[in-house]
């Protein structure tokens, strides 16, 4: 583990869950499959979840995929999630 | 001359071009022309006499005024033309002679030149006229200018050049001096020729007249154009100043602006050319010093102020070539006469040599004028010269050194041959015409064939040649390829090249690839460290719990390091990886291993389908099997993920047998930190989730196959005897067996010692001391299971759960309401390998060691078969109730056969 | 500056270099806040951190935890502070 850029570590998470977070009050999770350096993303049984404000309510809105391609410059953060989520 | 089916045969041929069928000029056409073929031949000064006063009649119109200079006849002729205010060609070319008429003889004078020099006076005159300066006073001028057709002009700039050539013939001075215009002057002139290239190319056409005509009038009006003529006129090229000024430059601009274009640019690209010229010929200042100095008079009143532009800068210039040329007075009145600016001059002056002619000769004039410095023989002297200088670079700069350099070398390369008549493409023709016939189907047929024959393809001797262009050919391509290639490159590494900024290093790379890095942070101080503490200290700290569970093992017989392991292993309270990760070296470690791992099996795989020997003594390395610096292996957590469980078939491929042993032993040592091991526990994870038991089954799938595959090809006994111990000691067997992976990586175990042991009965290939070995090692088996076997019976509820998770993860699986009959897995637990493992230990036991087992666990005997019965009570026609009912049986039976019983229909009996 | 910078690399630069490991407060442009060790950074300004904790604009009132590494795209990186 020597100088690792933080892409570097994004590749110790391949084939494992990962939490993405997006912008637009997005979430993702899924097995990443694949990434760049522009955080493309591909995923496999991912899960989105939407949060809205609806009439001054937050909701949240789910839809999965069984394989997804995320475009990199919506990503805002990845990590793996702890296993309760 | 042939072009334009011009008749060189002598000046009574009349020009088409210059004709636009004016009448009243038919005289006028063939003393324009004539002798215009004559200049041509001419190349000695024998017509001198003819030029500067002898009765010949020049008749052309681009003499500019050197046959007028010499022949009062012409003069009147076209003075008579010019007074006419022709328009035509002829009269456009007798203007033109006459001018360089003037401007030999008297150019200063205008009353003076209009006589003698008639042409000259009404050729100068429409020059100065356009170019507005003085006053027109001949009605030559305007005439010309309207006249003028556009042909005319296009004919007369390509007549420039021939023309001044032949102006210069004609402007030679009678006097002793024609000879005397030495060839160094000529040759000279010739230089200065090939140097201006760009000027000629418009005026390359022969045709003769109106070249001469135009030169004149381009000498003149280059020579005005520069001080009071707009940007535009010093566009265009001399030869279309006297129609342009004179207000038909609409009609000629939109023909003549190509040319004129073309003309502005050459001037433009050779601005320093001028001064070469004008230093480089001493013969051209002079003579145009005798050509202005008799054209000077006609065109003063136009031309005066550009003349005296044009004139400047050949006038510096002349002053050295007028010394050499002993005419000083000219120079000196020269600089006196043409006080303008020079530079304005300049751009035009490169138009053409007849330009220094021209302003030579308007200088001539005007020296003429203010006294007549120059002698009248020198001046002749100059204007021979000045004609044969005109002559040659009639057609100059229309080939660039490059272009000239080509053709000669082709030239060459056409005469040095081999095979001189076999490459010659025309003699080849020639041979095809003379043998067959008159041009029909198959004579162009041979002609084709020749023609491709010679063009490529070649035999003999001729294919010498071919190749040798051709390979030269192929390896400027290849040059040029690699010259292509490389300068991509280059310029990769150059636009890589970083720039430095407050940020660091800018790298300037346009890579969609690799977005440029904006900064360049140094090696960054290793936090490694710091991960090593971290680890160090989450192993060290101890719960309470850990330490109840250290002293309740300390009865056992474990060994001091896997007694921290045991331990460990009690404590996991929580289902999570993290501990077990973070003692082995963390979880990032763990999963760079992984990759590492990948990487090399990788390499490997392409080594071995490349039909490399392997070396895999780097994989081995990387699984750190043997890694004593941490508690945990690091190869245990690998397994604890996915990919790393995934990767262990393909590194079997790679390992020898003492590897794989190893491993395996590692594997069995630390069994109790094996994730899955932990989650597969009904202890550990009572409420185990869908997604972990997908991963108990991966790991089942993948690992039982690969160690049952092993033991039965290559593990011998007593190998199979230390993998048993390395379990037995190394863990809590009790715990192991709660989890289903752990028992049946138990029964393998036992199994596979059991089956060896029963073939050795019969081929005595086991030795007593191995037969002793296993003894013990069942024992110590047995005492750390004993009084906790029911144990290994996973709860109700559990079992539930574990039902309900596998149902509900199939797709198609039917709820509870139990849809799908034929579907049993997800309806009830299969315990089959639970029995598997009894039957297995009863099997490598003794009798007591039966009997130990039974009482232990006859409950579930008896719950099992109450439970088969009911199934069927319930509903005796229910088939899944049936199958269900057969096959706990069956497992039952697996078991109670090992010890002599059987169970049929809720009853035990002896198994006969 | 100029005495700041040393051959290739700059202040800034050598900044990033001497935070690698420290606990750091990187802000992003949408203005959450994360607060974590820092694991790792490259040159496009992504952020690995470790041990997050994530903020709205300040550090107070945290919103979630992460346990596990961040990955903090650089494009989204306001500023990264050593807190």
């Amino acid at each position: 583990m020597s100088l690792e850029t933080p892409l570097d570590l994004l590749k110790l998470n391949l084939d494992e869950k990962v939490y993405v977070k997006l912008r637009g009050a997005r979430e993702l999770v899924g097995i990443l499959q694949a990434f760049d350096s522009h955080c493309n993303i591909v995923l496999s049984d991912a899960v989105e979840t939407i949060y809205e404000l609806v009439d001054g309510e937050l909701k949240s809105n789910e839809k999965t995929s069984e394989m997804l391609f995320v475009r990199g410059d919506t990503v805002t953060l990845i990590t793996t999630p702890t296993d309760d989520e | 001359m042939s072009f334009f089916g011009f008749d060189t045969s002598g000046p009574a041929s009349g020009n088409v071009h210059g004709s636009s069928g004016n009448s009243n000029k038919p005289l006028d056409f063939e003393d324009t022309y004539r002798g215009f073929g004559e200049y041509e031949r001419e190349e000695d000064d024998y017509l001198n006499d003819e030029t500067f006063g002898a009765e010949v009649e020049f008749g052309t119109d681009f003499d500019f005024g050197h046959s007028n200079l010499g022949g009062g006849a012409s003069g009147s002729r076209s003075a008579n033309v010019s007074g006419q205010g022709a328009t035509t060609s002829g009269s456009y070319a007798t203007n033109s002679r006459s001018y360089a008429v003037a401007a030999s003889s008297a150019p200063v004078q205008q009353q003076q030149q209009q006589q003698q020099p008639m042409d000259t006076n009404l050729d100068m005159r429409p020059m100065e006229s356009l170019w507005g300066n003085e006053p027109v006073q001949n009605m030559l001028p305007p005439q010309l200018q309207q006249q003028q057709p556009q042909q005319q002009q296009q004919q007369q700039q390509p007549s420039q050049p021939p023309q001044p050539p032949q102006q210069q013939q004609n402007v030679m001075p009678q006097g002793p001096l024609p000879g005397a215009i030495s060839m160094e002057e000529l040759e000279r002139q010739q230089r200065q020729m090939q140097i201006s290239n760009q000027q000629t190319f418009i005026q390359g056409y022969p045709h003769q007249p109106i070249p001469q005509g135009n030169a004149q009038f381009g000498n003149q009006y280059q020579m005005n154009m520069p001080p009071g003529i707009p940007g535009q006129y010093q566009q265009m090229p001399p030869q279309m100043f006297p129609q342009q000024q004179q207000g038909q430059q609409q009609q000629f601009p939109p023909q003549m602006y190509p040319q004129q274009q073309m003309n502005f640019m050459s001037q433009q690209f050779q601005p320093p050319q001028p001064h070469m010229l004008q230093q480089k010929q001493p013969q051209q200042p002079q003579q145009q010093m005798q050509q202005p100095q008799q054209q000077a008079p006609q065109q003063q009143p136009v031309q005066q102020q550009p003349s005296q532009q044009q004139q400047l800068p050949p006038q510096q210039l002349q002053h050295a070539d007028v010394e050499s040329l002993a005419s000083s007075d000219a120079s000196q009145k020269y600089a006196s006469s043409l006080p303008t600016p020079p530079h304005q001059h300049s751009p035009l002056y490169q138009q053409r040599e007849g330009v220094n002619q021209n302003t030579m000769r308007e200088s001539n004039r005007r020296m003429s004028k203010r006294g007549e410095p120059l002698s009248p023989e020198e001046q002749k002297r100059l204007q021979i010269r000045q004609a044969k200088v005109e002559k040659i670079l009639k057609n100059a700069g229309l080939m660039t050194p490059r272009d000239k350099d080509f053709i000669t070398r082709y030239q060459l390369s056409q005469i040095v041959t081999e095979d001189p008549y076999n490459e010659d493409f025309y003699y080849q023709v020639y041979k095809i015409i003379q043998s067959g016939g008159i041009a029909g189907k198959s004579n162009k047929d041979l002609i084709a064939r020749a023609y491709l024959e010679h063009s490529g393809h070649r035999l003999g001797g001729r294919y010498k040649r071919a190749d040798v262009a051709l390979q030269r050919m192929q390896n400027q391509v290849e040059k040029a390829v690699t010259v292509a290639k490389e300068r991509p490159q280059k310029n990769k590494d150059h636009s890589d090249i970083a720039r430095e900024g407050v940020l660091g290093k800018i790298s300037s790379a346009m890579n969609s690839k690799a977005p440029r890095r904006q900064l360049q942070i140094p090696s960054p101080k290793s936090g490694e460290e710091e991960d090593e503490e971290l680890s160090g200290k989450l192993s060290n700290a101890s719960t309470p719990v850990l330490e109840e569970v250290t002293e309740s093992l300390n009865n056992v017989g474990i060994s001091e390091n896997s007694r921290s392991r045991r331990r460990s292993s009690y404590a996991f309270s929580s289902v999570d990886q993290s501990s077990v990760l973070s003692r082995s070296g963390g979880r990032k470690f763990v999963l760079s291993l992984i990759e590492s791992v990948y990487e090399v099996v990788l390499e490997l795989e392409a080594q071995l389908r490349s039909g490399k020997t392997t070396d895999n003594s780097s994989l081995w390395e990387s699984l750190h099997i043997g890694d004593e610096s941490f508690e945990v292996c690091p190869f245990i957590s690998m397994l604890s993920f996915d990919k790393g469980v995934k990767i262990i078939p393909r590194i079997f491929n790679f390992l020898d047998k003492q590897q794989k042993l190893q491993l395996l032993q590692t594997f069995f040592s630390e069994l109790s930190h094996l994730n899955v091991i932990i989650i597969s526990s009904f202890k550990t994870n009572p409420s185990p989730t869908d997604s972990q038991l997908k991963k108990i089954e991966l790991f089942q799938a993948v690992f039982l196959k690969i160690i049952v595959s092993f033991l039965s090809s290559s593990a011998n006994f007593i190998e199979i005897m230390g993998l048993l111990l390395h379990l037995i000691r190394n863990n809590n067997v009790s715990f192991i067996s709660t989890s289903k992976l752990g028992l049946n990586l138990i029964t393998i175990l036992i199994s596979r010692a059991a089956l060896i042991k029963q073939d050795s009965n019969r081929t005595n290939s086991l030795s007593s001391p191995d037969i002793q070995a296993w003894n013990e090692v069942y024992d110590k088996l047995f005492i750390s299971l004993e009084t906790k076997l029911s144990l290994v019976f996973p709860p109700k509820d559990y079992q539930d759960k574990v039902v309900k998770e596998t149902s509900s993860s199939l797709p198609s699986s039917s709820s509870s309401t139990g849809s799908s009959p034929q579907q049993s897995s997800p309806q009830y637990y299969d315990q089959a390998y639970i029995w598997q493992f009894l039957a297995s230990l009863a099997l490598s036991g003794k009798l007591n060691h039966q009997r130990i087992i039974i009482d232990e666990i006859r409950d579930e005997i008896f719950g099992t078969i109450n439970s088969a019965e009911d199934l069927t009570k319930a509903n005796p026609q229910d088939q899944s109730a049936l199958y269900r009912r057969e096959k706990l049986y069956q497992d039952l039976n697996l078991f109670l056969n090992v010890m002599g019983l059987v169970a049929r229909n809720g009853e035990i009996s002896e198994l006969k | 500056m100029s005495a700041a910078q040393s051959g290739t690399t700059s202040v800034s630069t050598q900044f990033l270099a001497n935070i690698i490991g420290k606990p750091v407060s990187v802000k992003l442009y949408s203005g959450m806040m994360y607060k974590g060790k820092l694991e790792s950074i490259d040159g496009f300004m992504n952020v690995a951190l470790s041990n997050t904790s994530e903020h709205f604009e300040s550090n107070a009132h945290m919103l979630k935890r992460y346990e596990n590494d961040v990955f903090l795209r650089g494009t989204q990186v306001m500023y990264i502070s050593e807190a």
